[in-house]
């Protein structure tokens, strides 16, 4: 038994822009608690989302690691599950479809049928050198033909389980949990998609169950989410972040890279429109000459870019945009690029808001600045918070994952237990 | 007169960008119809604008320091340069409306260069717009027709609504004898009836079984091509006045014809008159209107009642053609291929195997792209497109750098 008490997770990202490293466990008043944090820029290791550079990455991951444990009030040997966020092109989303008879006298749907609707949606086969490493529910149909989020107790004489499959290369995981495996985490650790995980932060139940499409813009990728019914139906990755419409202010304006991000992050175009000036005021040392730029050039270069990634977005989501009942919300840095949201709203044609990870106990003075660049992070610690709880009950993204959590607590307490904690 | 009934759409500005709209407003003012609108226009040329009749004119210089007036020169990045300076101006004047409808030919500097800073403000506000804009003829430079169709690439994400009106419309009403002023002549006039009919239309809610959002959905993000005619007629020109309506409608020159309706894609017709429109005329006039209508076109037709308009009966009709398939809007998104640009040496050789009897090796134009800090990167391909190349370049779009 931790002498801490409560199980403590280890969650770890690697973004484009920075590697992060918390831990987290279910605080006193039931909400998540951040017990430590720390971060570094990944500094090219990491582009759009996966691993480019392992040996940079390893050292990055280690001294992170070693300013999270610096705040640490436990021993490290506490330390529970870990998990990481995978992230990045590569990644495919699939839906699998299951079905079973109902057989028994009285026809009803029991718990069992589920599991074994779900067992076979599951078993979607994929390439030799592809991993599933996150499967949600989707939603169920009892007799072809009426879909219902919760079948147990139903009448019927056919349960169709969908699910939705995530699946990468198995080189990546297997290159994460080497570096894991070097740090100390003997049994490696978790994937789950950071396309889903900002989901479990940002989004409210109500949202999740009416339908909502969440759109996390991070500085290397996008991510999209779809949600239903409490089940996941659509995710995906595009290639495109905050780097790349800085990249494109940089290449049409004959700008400093940094500068374009900074300008992109301070919401500095909003502020100088407020003043009514029509231009921003450049001192061009290499030309030694003070430029104006019109902010107009700007306006168009950041609106071509949202309206092409949004396009694609809408694309992909389009078989299920009937199914969307509140709108879309849009997190991660690019949610505080002046425009963003209204330009999402304009190609959705639905209603946007801009989603921030929700109240969360602990050391939070280091989201304070930005909570929305954090999402994913948090939403994955929420996530290990739901499989904790034995009364989740409630079928959808949230009691899907408890047989896979089990899986990786079985061999945490085996560890656990080898350790006399 | 009794003022107009209060409608979700009461108050209206009619605002001319440019050339064309500024002589469109200035048609408008002096033959009355517009009378219950505000009107403004914009120009970078200082001339135009003196002694106008609007009831605001704003001066746009191209040149932020000497703010000569002296127009932009169909150079269209000087125009959207003078509209950007003026764009603290522009959102006070535009603000508190419920509808602008905005007029302009495209082609030259100011309207192609300044529209999409004026389209920028308007949804910023949040009020609904109408873009009525005309193309160029065909016998004018191909640059103006280019120009006019990256402004209208631009113009389709932000406005609500936009109609483009090609000038070439107007060759089924001209004589062969008619000289080129005569020409942008006419263009002009039939533009303010046309704007004067549309704003009418939509300010008093004309579209009673569609309304205004139905309008923009039918519209909204589709390039097309519009045809539009109006037609009036009074009770002092005969006892039946609709038929008199009707054909003055489809005689309109920027419909261009009953055939253009017939072959259109949508088609949206309103009949407003007076508080003597009878339901009989209401009945019969659109029943022969839609008998006009492709059957398998997607039409909206409605009725309006204007106290205003004593006596006379207004038939306005909208051809729309779509110049695509209208396709999911992320569609219209993906990258163009790259477009072949002359290069140098091309552009300088002599025309090629021009029978000297010497071949001369021709080179492909290719235009290349920078990925700016991603050069050194591996490439990622998102649908076979290198979305690292900055959308504006894959698009070809002018930037102003400033100066």
């Amino acid at each position: 038994m931790p002498r801490y008490g409560k199980t403590i997770y280890t969650l770890i990202e690697f973004g484009t822009d920075k590697i992060c490293v918390m831990y987290g466990t279910r605080g006193e008043s039931g909400r998540p608690e951040v017990l430590s944090f720390a971060q570094r820029p990944s500094a090219g290791s990491v582009y759009k989302g996966a691993i480019h550079d392992c040996n940079a990455a390893m050292k990055i991951l280690a001294q992170t690691f070693k300013d999270a444990d610096q705040s640490l009030r436990f021993s490290s040997s506490e330390r529970g599950p870990v998990f990481f966020l995978l992230n990045g092109p590569g990644i495919t989303a699939r839906q699998g479809g299951g079905s079973v008879m109902i057989g028994g006298t009285d026809k009803t749907v029991t718990p069992d049928h589920v599991s074994e609707a779900i067992e076979r949606a599951k078993s979607l086969p994929s390439s030799a050198d592809q991993v599933n490493f996150g499967i949600f529910d989707s939603y169920f149909v009892i007799n072809g033909t009426t879909r219902i989020k919760d079948p147990i107790g139903k009448l019927a004489d056919r349960l169709d389980a969908f699910v939705h499959i995530l699946s990468v290369d198995r080189k990546r995981i297997d290159q994460v949990n080497a570096m894991l495996r070097e740090l100390g985490f003997e049994q490696g650790g978790s994937a789950m998609s950071a396309a889903i995980a900002s989901v479990f932060s940002v989004l409210t139940y109500e949202e999740r169950d009416m339908g909502a499409l969440l759109v996390d813009m991070g500085s290397g990728v996008t991510t999209y989410a779809v949600v239903t019914g409490d089940g996941a139906q659509f995710s995906g990755v595009i290639p495109v972040g905050v780097n790349n419409i800085a990249n494109d202010l940089h290449v049409g304006l004959d700008l400093p890279f940094e500068f374009c991000l900074s300008f992109l992050r301070e919401s500095r175009l909003r502020k100088l429109r407020e003043t009514g000036v029509g231009f921003l005021e450049y001192s061009d040392r290499a030309h030694s000459r003070l430029r104006r730029i019109p902010l107009d050039s700007f306006e168009k270069i950041i609106g071509e870019r949202l309206r092409e990634t949004f396009g694609f977005i809408r694309t992909a989501v389009e078989p299920a945009l009937p199914d969307i009942g509140t709108g879309c919300v849009l997190t991660g840095g690019g949610s505080m690029i002046d425009s963003a949201c209204d330009i999402l709203g304009g190609i959705m044609e639905m209603r946007v808001r801009r989603g921030e990870p929700g109240a969360h106990d602990g050391a939070m003075t280091e989201f304070q600045s930005a909570p929305c660049c954090y999402s994913a992070l948090f939403g994955m610690l929420e996530y290990a918070l739901i499989s904790e709880s034995e009364d989740s009950g409630r079928f959808g993204i949230g009691q899907s994952l408890v047989g896979f959590i089990d899986g990786v607590f079985s061999k945490w307490k085996k560890t656990a237990g080898g350790l006399g904690i | 007169m009794n003022g107009p009934e209060k409608s979700s759409m009461s108050k209206v500005l009619i605002l001319g960008i440019g050339g064309t709209g500024c002589g469109v407003v200035r048609r408008l003012k002096n033959s009355g119809l517009a009378e219950n609108f505000d009107t403004a226009v914009v120009d970078t040329d200082s001339s135009a604008l003196e002694g106008h009749p609007a009831d605001r004119c704003i001066p746009a210089s191209s040149d932020w320091i000497l703010k000569d007036g002296v127009g932009c020169g169909g150079d269209v990045i000087r125009g959207e340069r003078a509209l950007a300076r003026e764009r603290a101006t522009l959102t006070a004047l535009l603000r508190g409306y419920d509808l602008i409808v905005v007029t302009a030919g495209l082609g030259g500097g100011t309207a192609t260069g300044g529209l999409r800073t004026v389209a920028s403000v308007i949804r910023g506000l949040g009020t609904p717009s109408v873009f009525l804009v005309t193309l160029p003829f065909a016998f004018e430079a191909f640059s103006r027709r280019r120009n006019a169709e990256a402004c209208i690439d631009e113009l389709l994400p932000l406005a609500d609504i936009l109609l483009t009106i090609p000038d070439d419309l107007l060759f089924s009403r001209l004589s062969p004898d008619c000289s080129a002023s005569e020409a942008f002549d006419l263009a002009s006039s039939e533009l303010a009836a046309t704007v004067g009919g549309i704003a009418s239309v939509l300010r008093s809610r004309g579209l009673a079984g569609a309304d205004f959002a139905v309008f923009m959905s039918a519209l909204r993000g589709h390039r097309c091509s519009c045809g539009i005619g109006t037609g009036t007629a009074e009770p002092s020109e005969g006892l039946d006045r609709a038929p008199l309506a009707l054909e003055r409608m489809l005689d309109s020159p920027f419909l261009g014809g009953q055939e253009y309706l017939k072959s259109s894609d949508s088609a949206i017709i309103v009949l407003s008159g007076g508080t003597d429109l009878t339901l009989a005329e209401m009945k019969r006039t659109m029943e022969q209107a839609a008998s006009l209508l492709p059957s398998q076109a997607e039409t909206l037709l409605g009725t309006a009642v204007e106290p205003g308009i004593k006596g006379q009966i207004r038939l306005t009709a909208i051809a729309i053609h779509y110049q695509e398939e209208p396709e999911p809007r992320a569609g219209r998104h993906a990258a163009p291929p790259r477009r072949a640009s002359r290069t140098k040496a091309e552009k300088a050789r002599p025309e090629e195997n021009s029978g000297s009897g010497l071949f001369v090796q021709g080179e492909l134009g290719l235009t290349s792209f920078s990925r700016g800090i991603f050069d050194r990167l591996p490439l990622v391909r998102y649908h076979e497109m290198d979305l690292d190349v900055p959308t504006f370049q894959r698009r070809d779009l002018n930037i102003d750098k400033g100066s």
